[in-house]
């Protein structure tokens, strides 16, 4: 592979979806550009994993995984603007409310990265769980799964507090 | 289709519909609706006014010699990890590669981000450490490694249930990494990398030691891959298999190392 070809092509049609989905989720523009670039560094040392016939789900799923992963070792929230789509989950849900700032501490703290991409994926970028499913090549049921099981893991910790 | 048409389009779906990166019906469905949806039409023309002032800064070009930049860099000293604690010599295989037995685990809060971007369902992964003076190292794949190396090896299950990882030498021979013990598949533990509890070095063997992680959803036979190994492993190659020759119920995972003589 011609590592100098392939990545600027790659950054060329790819680098300005990535760039946004990093200015989207950090809200910071140094913050940003250092995560395109980390994006765009696992990509060239993972290129045989390149197969995908859509690359620009790869690349939207790795950038999320990277910025997901500068908040939480950054121990900060995310900068989302749609906030209050979160505090809606717990709404939305027929058993009750749960508190949005629960499952960010659960997001962004505890939970796997699958659980977080997924969660952010529905939650915040509003996919539904066949979309999510297709960007993350899970099932469907896959992922109605683990996201009943988050739901259920904050309304525990939600029960436990007020107890 | 109907309700799917009705809410708003999430901004993944229109970066892949400019991108031309959906299937046909959803190019189709989308580009309907963007003869109809004002809201929709002023997000679309946003990603290409925004597009073209990324590119007339030259951010792509300048974001790609970064990117080779650094590529090149963690290829040459991949990064720092925490040190390694103590080694025990604890048995030799008789071939192929010496397990080392350890009594701290080899890791790094950044490595491996083999877990970090694969997530379950994906594509299950093999990440490789080599113990260097001050701690260990993430191994790219394809790297340079001499007979004495110590390494570890990872993996990231990708939400398979069993699995075998195994390695062929220069010489053919093949070393089980896991599992340790029995003849069935190690029923592989969930998480973005799990760290074998062994170490191994690297012996003399010529020119290259592949790794290879086979998956399956149901339990299968050790033999049925260590076979299939020394067959693909048995032919004086110059490099080590693409893959190996295994019906295609199995998911394969490989990487690869490149043996050279130390200075």
């Amino acid at each position: 592979m011609n590592d100098a070809l392939d990545v600027e092509a790659l950054c060329h049609r790819y680098g300005p979806m990535v760039l946004r989905r990093c200015r989207r989720l950090l809200r910071d523009d140094d913050e940003a550009l250092d995560a395109c670039q980390d994006v765009f560094v696992r990509l060239l040392e993972r290129r045989d994993r390149l197969n995908d016939r859509y690359p620009s789900s790869l690349l939207y799923r790795m950038a999320t995984n990277v910025c997901l992963n500068r908040i939480r070792d950054g121990g900060r929230r995310p900068a989302i603007h749609d906030e209050e789509r979160l505090a809606a989950i717990a709404t939305a849900e027929p058993d009750g409310a749960l508190d949005a700032r629960l499952l960010l501490d659960r997001l962004f703290g505890r939970e796997p990265v699958t659980t977080r991409t997924i969660a952010v994926l529905h939650y915040v970028d509003g996919l539904t769980y066949e979309e999510v499913a297709r960007e993350t090549h899970l099932s469907v049921s896959g992922v109605r799964k683990r996201l009943r099981r988050l739901r259920q893991r904050m309304k525990e910790m939600l029960d436990d507090r007020r107890a | 289709m109907t309700a799917a048409r009705e809410r708003r389009v999430p901004d993944v779906t229109l970066e892949r519909f400019r991108l031309r990166e959906l299937p046909p019906e959803e190019m189709e469905s989308i580009a309907l609706q963007l003869r109809t949806d004002p809201e929709l039409r002023d997000r679309f023309d946003s990603l290409a006014a925004s597009d073209q002032a990324i590119a007339a800064d030259d951010f792509p070009a300048r974001l790609a010699e970064q990117v080779l930049q650094r590529g090149s860099a963690s290829r040459r000293a991949a990064g720092t990890t925490r040190p390694l604690r103590r080694l025990v010599l604890a048995s030799a295989l008789g071939a192929g590669l010496i397990a080392v037995a350890i009594a701290q685990p080899w890791s790094s809060p950044h490595a491996p981000a083999a877990g970090g971007d694969v997530i379950k369902g994906l594509e299950p992964s093999l990440t490789i450490y080599r113990r260097t003076p001050n701690g260990s190292e993430t191994l790219a794949d394809g790297a340079p490694a001499h007979g004495g190396d110590l390494l570890r090896v990872g993996y990231v299950s990708a939400g398979q249930r069993y699995g075998v990882i195994l390695s062929i030498d220069g010489r053919g021979v093949v070393t089980l990494h896991l599992p340790t013990t029995g003849d069935a598949a190690a029923s592989l533990r969930p998480g973005e990398l799990v760290l074998l509890d062994q170490a191994y070095e690297l012996d003399d063997a010529p020119a290259w030691e592949g790794f290879y992680f086979v998956t399956a959803d149901q339990p299968f036979a050790v033999e049925t891959i260590r076979d299939a190994a020394r067959r693909a492993g048995g032919h004086n190659r110059r490099s080590p298999p693409q893959s190996l020759p295994l019906p295609a119920d199995f998911t394969q995972a490989r990487f690869s190392i490149q043996k050279e003589v130390r200075p």
